[in-house]
């Protein structure tokens, strides 16, 4: 009995180790990844180009955010790039009417709450899927995209609100300082707070969750609604990044979201992931897209290359649920012995 | 309880379907009453001559087209449906939203409600038989839109309208070597210019423009080396929305050749445009690059506002110059009666049964747009 | 040929536990053969061993001499292994032919399954076995037993030679398990190798010839079952005597104040129940399954809607909506259903200690890590949670330990009322007496239990009163005194007519 003990005690350990594995092979990979471009063309590690990067990855970045609190609470939002895309056109009607432009921003993120309330409306009191009912308020959205604007893109002549999308803060884009400053404060909510523990447990089992006390409703409309606010603000920085509102800004970007959530290793069952992760993901995302540019890959080598990241990706998850790893190890031990 | 629940759903179906059946006979029936209000009198005197009867009726005509969230195609929507209310015929629109498949079955709904003539703007030219033919069976005329309707010898199968997207590309090449001069940008050391066509290889037309772009500017510059030639391909991306796309390739372009000191860019669509020239804005390049687009329905806006310094100029057309030929033809056809092989003669090329007409934009600038461009005449 | 089973020093590791550590017996034909052991002693592991579903790290097992090496479930099968798990491994939306025939229903020439011959074929068996549904029956409208011999058709029809039985009792009634045990011993007399799982000691006296007795993945003795006793078999299951666990119980015997009170509680499908809990009472709940007691508690607990009908705790009338309110109130329950609606499986044990808590520990929202620390590791010491850390996974742990981490939660959340819906269900003898200790123990601390178990006996010996439901309505309340089997039995199955 003491001999199992003992050995459940170094096994835990060993768990123990193995997660933070997890990440430090995360940051591993994306220095591999920033690594490999360099060595092939010396122009992809510059100040130009990381930039660059930052400033790919903003508006993906932000609906990250949203996509990872709700994959963890167990729904996920296709919506998000369609409420970008209207709030994008939307903007840029506000401000073309002229509106001062914080107050059109103002206005268009208390809108959002309200396409994040109906999504929310559907899943909640109608308990439809969350993939169907996203799915169905992803089209009106565009459909509202292109109805606000007719179809054509609209362009902003506002110097001020332009500069939102161009301006630099200590050097760094300011687009990019932005989704930073939410990675980190969305981050903290997420590991450090009660709420952010509810989105763990509501996502991991949502009965048991109710019957201890948490509002599981109550936590995915929140999310929902945060998810639908940081797609406003992807949308806002879409146009003041093209200084023009487009009814087709942010088209497909809902599935590059969720590829960076996946990559960061959070898991579509629920319950598992982190912010930390997520931004890691994006990251090695964006620096592979960036890099297949960089060095002149030819473009459909370009998306087989984008496919066979997400299968990497997908294998490591693989690989982390089925425990080969362990298993791998506990041969390795028992070969020792 | 399956039983009566699939005798139900029967049921139903067949209400509706009669119910549906009798909406379009009355819509039929109510259009004719209206056609015989307004002219009953004509009608009474040409009683047995159906041919010459059509002459004067209202036709409707549908417009099978790629998609309508791109401008263009809903400029020649509307050009269409100005044509019309002008010379008496109505305009459906079918869009297929980029699949073939819908595009088929929306011909045939459309062949079936019986309407006098087809504009097409064919999803996948590969596929222009297929369309073509279903048109054929039912003995209604079509014209293309911008995309050739060819067979896989390339020959003609309809009459099209189509944007000569070689010449389109080779106009602003023309441009930029008789102009770079008086761009204000330093290309004193040929050596150190760039060369970058942002494209989609997804689509034959955009890659006709780059080619003939390429073409003229190897001719008019022939100084700049080959290897300063770079393509940023649209079709790597993997979502739609395109000027973000443009950005996010021509971006890391930028930053990988620093030992290129000015630019000269070609967008093949407006959309690129906004994208490439955002872009080089934020690599605080704009002194240092020469735009020029195709399409130019993004570049006025842009000098609207007079921003977007690096777009130098833009290869304009226009839909309504699209929209009356297109409406020429198909007139001819259904009023005077002319074979579909009959028209177009003057752009026939040699033993073609049908005639294609390839149409070439002309080139605006930041001076002389307002000019040249519909929307401020 | 005389079928037999024989495993030779067989081994398996999970990550942190020594599943299995060198198991070695043999059954045989004829006989049916009863695996006894704690949870945890390694029965679940070796059945699924033997079905293929995992493999062994060492070691032999043999099917009539022939060693035997299965890679997949479906090379168990081949070989003539079926295992009858406790979760039933049936489509439910399939007819009872399609599942019996799973893997081969008979087809034509052309590959087209041939509905006819299979229902046929399936009426025969389902003849043989005197079951009263049809071919066609989808499976989801026959009852948990009804389910079960499904699977033993599948099992008969595969012609397996061994079959394995996995805890098959847990969902059925007395009258079921009466037409199982028929079938079991039938399947026995045809010469059929017959592994029997079951907690339920009666059980094994009733069924089984021959018990093999596991503990911590060893092998400690097999005993003819005729030649042994339920106090020899427990005590070499849990390793030491535990004699009689009720009378050693330290019970409670001073009752407070009444600290909870329901007046005509009304709504899903419960009618006008009233009762009273004092502090420091283990007031008991019994019935049959379906008589409305989880459902009553799930009124007062505000995890369904009340119709009708007051709630009073310390004599105020309270508003129970939902159970944040009522936890507020110092209402804790451990449903029923410790996996689906008690644990978050995934997450750690402090994370599922600290749910009802995470309030207190927090200042403006953010949580104080380090007294979420110290009051988990609080919890567990207290509640002799068996494991390495607080980090370990809920899904890692044994079910007694699981229900330990339930029950831990309360403790931390200053209760004024606990509610226990069956919280022995499914764990081992040795994690039962614990838990019946730490009920009295809360009792004595004052608070007011509510304990419902469908184990009649445990209902006797822990509780205080007990109050009898049947069909959403109270049918009888004992005392301490008046309480017995035959007249809990007879108040849970009085007719309507009274």
């Amino acid at each position: 009995m003491d001999n199992n003990v003992n050995a459940v005690k170094k096994d835990g350990k060993k768990k123990n180790n193995f997660k933070s594995n997890e990440m430090i092979m995360m940051v591993f990979v994306l220095v591999l990844v920033i690594l490999i471009f360099t060595v092939l063309n010396k122009n992809y590690f510059t100040y130009a180009n990381m930039s660059n990067i930052l400033m790919a990855a903003s508006t993906i970045g932000l609906l990250a955010i949203g996509e990872t609190f709700l994959i963890i609470a167990g729904h996920v939002d296709l919506s998000c790039a369609n409420i970008a895309a209207m709030s994008a056109v939307i903007t840029a009607i506000l401000i073309n009417g002229g509106m001062s432009w914080p107050l059109a921003i103002v206005l268009v993120a208390a809108g959002s709450t309200i396409a994040g309330l109906l999504n929310s409306c559907l899943v909640n009191v109608f308990e439809l899927q969350p993939f169907i009912a996203t799915l169905a308020t992803s089209n009106v959205f565009m459909g509202v995209a292109y109805l606000a604007c007719s179809g054509k893109s609209l362009p902003v002549g506002d110097k001020g609100f332009n500069a939102i999308g161009s301006m630099r803060i200590l050097g760094i884009p300011f687009p990019a300082v932005l989704m930073v400053v939410c990675f980190v404060i969305f981050g903290f909510i997420l590991a450090r707070t009660i709420f952010g523990r509810s989105v763990y447990m509501v996502g991991g089992n949502a009965e048991a969750a109710r019957l201890a006390g948490l509002n599981p409703k109550m936590v995915s409309t929140i999310l929902y609604v945060i998810s639908a606010v940081l797609a406003a603000f992807a949308g806002v920085l879409m146009t003041a990044k093209m200084h023009s509102g487009q009814p087709s800004a942010g088209s497909g970007a809902e599935f590059d979201a969720i590829t960076a959530a996946i990559l960061g290793g959070v898991a579509f069952t629920g319950g598992t992931g982190n912010l930390a992760g997520c931004f890691i993901g994006l990251l090695i995302m964006q620096c592979f897209n960036n890099g297949l540019t960089v060095i002149n890959v030819s473009s459909f080598w370009q998306i087989v290359a984008k496919g066979l990241l997400l299968i990497v990706a997908l294998l490591l998850d693989f690989i982390r649920r089925k425990k080969v790893f362990r298993k791998f190890l506990e041969i390795l031990k028992a070969k020792e012995n | 309880m399956k039983k009566i629940m699939s005798f139900l759903l029967c049921g139903t179906m067949a209400a509706m379907l009669a119910g549906c059946g009798g909406a379009d006979n009355g819509k039929a029936e109510e259009s004719n009453s209206s056609v015989q209000d307004s002219s009953s009198q004509v009608t009474n005197v040409q009683e047995d001559e159906d041919k010459n009867d059509k002459k004067d009726d209202k036709l409707t005509f549908e417009y099978f087209t790629l998609s309508m969230g791109i401008e263009w195609i809903q400029q020649i929507d509307e050009a269409l449906k100005e044509l019309g209310e002008e010379q008496n015929f109505e305009v459906l629109t079918g869009d297929a939203d980029y699949d073939i498949n819908e595009q088929l079955s929306q011909v045939s709904t459309g062949v079936s409600q019986g309407i006098d003539g087809a504009f097409l703007f064919v999803v996948d030219e590969g596929s222009a038989t297929a369309v073509v033919d279903k048109f054929d069976e039912a003995d209604i005329p079509v014209i293309g839109e911008t995309l050739k309707l060819q067979d896989g010898n390339g020959d003609n199968v309809a009459p099209y309208v189509e944007l000569d997207a070689e010449s389109v590309g080779g106009e602003c090449g023309k441009w930029v070597c008789e102009n770079y001069e008086s761009c204000g940008v330093d290309m004193s050391d040929l050596s150190k210019v760039g060369v970058l066509n942002i494209t989609s290889s997804k689509y034959q037309s955009d890659l006709g423009r780059a080619n003939g772009f390429i073409t003229e500017v190897q001719a008019g510059l022939p100084d700049i080396p080959e290897s300063n030639y770079y393509e940023a391909d649209i079709a790597s991306e993997t979502n739609d929305d395109e000027s973000q796309n443009a950005y996010n390739l021509v971006s890391p372009l930028l930053a990988a050749h620093p030992e290129i000191e000015s630019w000269i860019m070609i967008a093949t669509t407006d959309h690129f445009g906004v994208g490439a020239c955002r872009a080089v804005e934020a690599a605080g390049m704009e002194d240092q690059t020469i735009l020029v687009s195709c399409g130019g329905e993004f570049a006025v806006k842009e000098w609207d506002n007079e921003s977007a310094k690096c777009w130098k100029a833009a290869c304009y057309y226009d839909a309504m110059d699209f929209a009356k030929i297109m409406v020429e033809g198909m007139l001819q056809i259904c009023r005077e009666g002319k074979d579909a092989s009959e028209i177009y003669d003057e752009y026939r090329n040699g033993d073609e049964t049908y005639a294609a007409v390839g149409i070439t934009g002309s080139m605006i600038t930041t001076e002389d747009y307002k000019e040249h461009v519909r929307a401020y005449q | 040929m005389e079928n037999y089973v024989e495993f030779k020093n067989i081994r398996k590791a999970f990550v942190g536990v020594q599943a299995l550590d060198g198991i070695s017996f043999r059954a045989d034909g004829g006989e049916i053969c009863a695996l006894l052991g704690e949870n945890g002693a390694g029965k679940s592991t070796l059945l699924k061993i033997l079905s293929g579903a995992h493999q062994a790290d060492s070691g032999e097992y043999f099917i009539n001499g022939r060693e035997m090496k299965f890679h997949s479930p479906m090379e168990a099968i081949q070989a003539g292994v079926s295992v009858i798990y406790q979760e039933r491994q049936l489509v439910s939306e399939l007819s009872v032919t399609e599942n019996v025939f799973m893997e081969d229903l008979y087809c034509n020439r052309a590959g087209i399954v041939d509905f006819k011959r299979s229902h046929e074929e399936m009426q025969r068996i389902i003849e043989l076995f005197h079951m009263p549904f049809s071919p066609q029956t989808k499976v989801k409208k026959l009852s948990a037993a009804y389910q079960q011999m499904v699977e033993i058709m599948k099992a008969y029809r595969r012609k397996s030679q061994v079959i394995a039985f996995d805890e098959p009792t847990a969902p059925l009634t007395d009258a079921e398990i009466d037409i199982l045990f028929g079938l079991i011993q039938r399947l026995r007399d045809s010469g059929k190798v017959i592994l029997y799982v079951s907690h339920r000691l009666k059980e094994l006296f009733r069924l089984t010839d021959k018990i093999i007795i596991l503990k911590d993945g060893r092998f400690v003795e097999d005993v003819r079952t005729a030649n042994t006793s339920e106090g020899y078999l427990v005590s070499k299951m849990v390793g030491r005597n535990v004699g009689d666990t009720f009378s050693a119980l330290k019970r409670n015997d001073q009752m407070g104040d009444v600290v909870l009170e329901a007046r005509n509680l009304r709504g899903n499908g419960i009618h006008n129940v009233s009762f009273q809990l004092h502090r420091g009472e283990v007031l008991g709940f019994a019935g049959l399954v379906g008589a409305g007691r989880s459902e009553t508690m799930q009124l007062l607990f505000g995890g369904d809607k009340v119709k009708s009908g007051e709630i009073y705790i310390d004599g105020r009338l309270k508003k129970i909506r939902n159970p944040k309110d009522a936890i507020e109130e110092g209402i804790g329950l451990c449903p029923e259903d410790r996996k689906e609606q008690g644990l978050v499986l995934g997450r750690s044990i402090r994370n599922n200690l600290t749910i009802p808590i995470l309030n207190k520990i927090s200042r403006r929202g953010i949580i104080d890590r380090k007294r979420e620390r110290k009051l988990s590791k609080e919890a567990v010491a207290a509640y002799r949670i068996k494991t390495p850390s607080i980090e370990k996974i809920a899904m890692e742990l044994s079910g007694g330990n699981q229900q330990k981490i339930i029950l831990g939660r309360w403790m931390l959340a200053d209760l004024k009322v606990l509610i226990l819906d069956e919280p022995t269900k499914g764990i081992d003898v040795g994690a039962k007496a614990e838990i019946y200790q730490m009920v009295c123990d809360l009792a004595r601390e004052g608070l007011g239990v509510i304990f419902i178990s469908s184990e009649l006996q445990e209902v006797i010996n822990i509780c205080d009163k007990v109050i009898v439901m049947r069909d959403g309505t109270v049918t009888g309340c004992l005392d301490r005194k008046e309480m017995s089997e035959e007249g809990i039995l007879s108040l849970a199955m009085q007719e309507n007519g009274e």
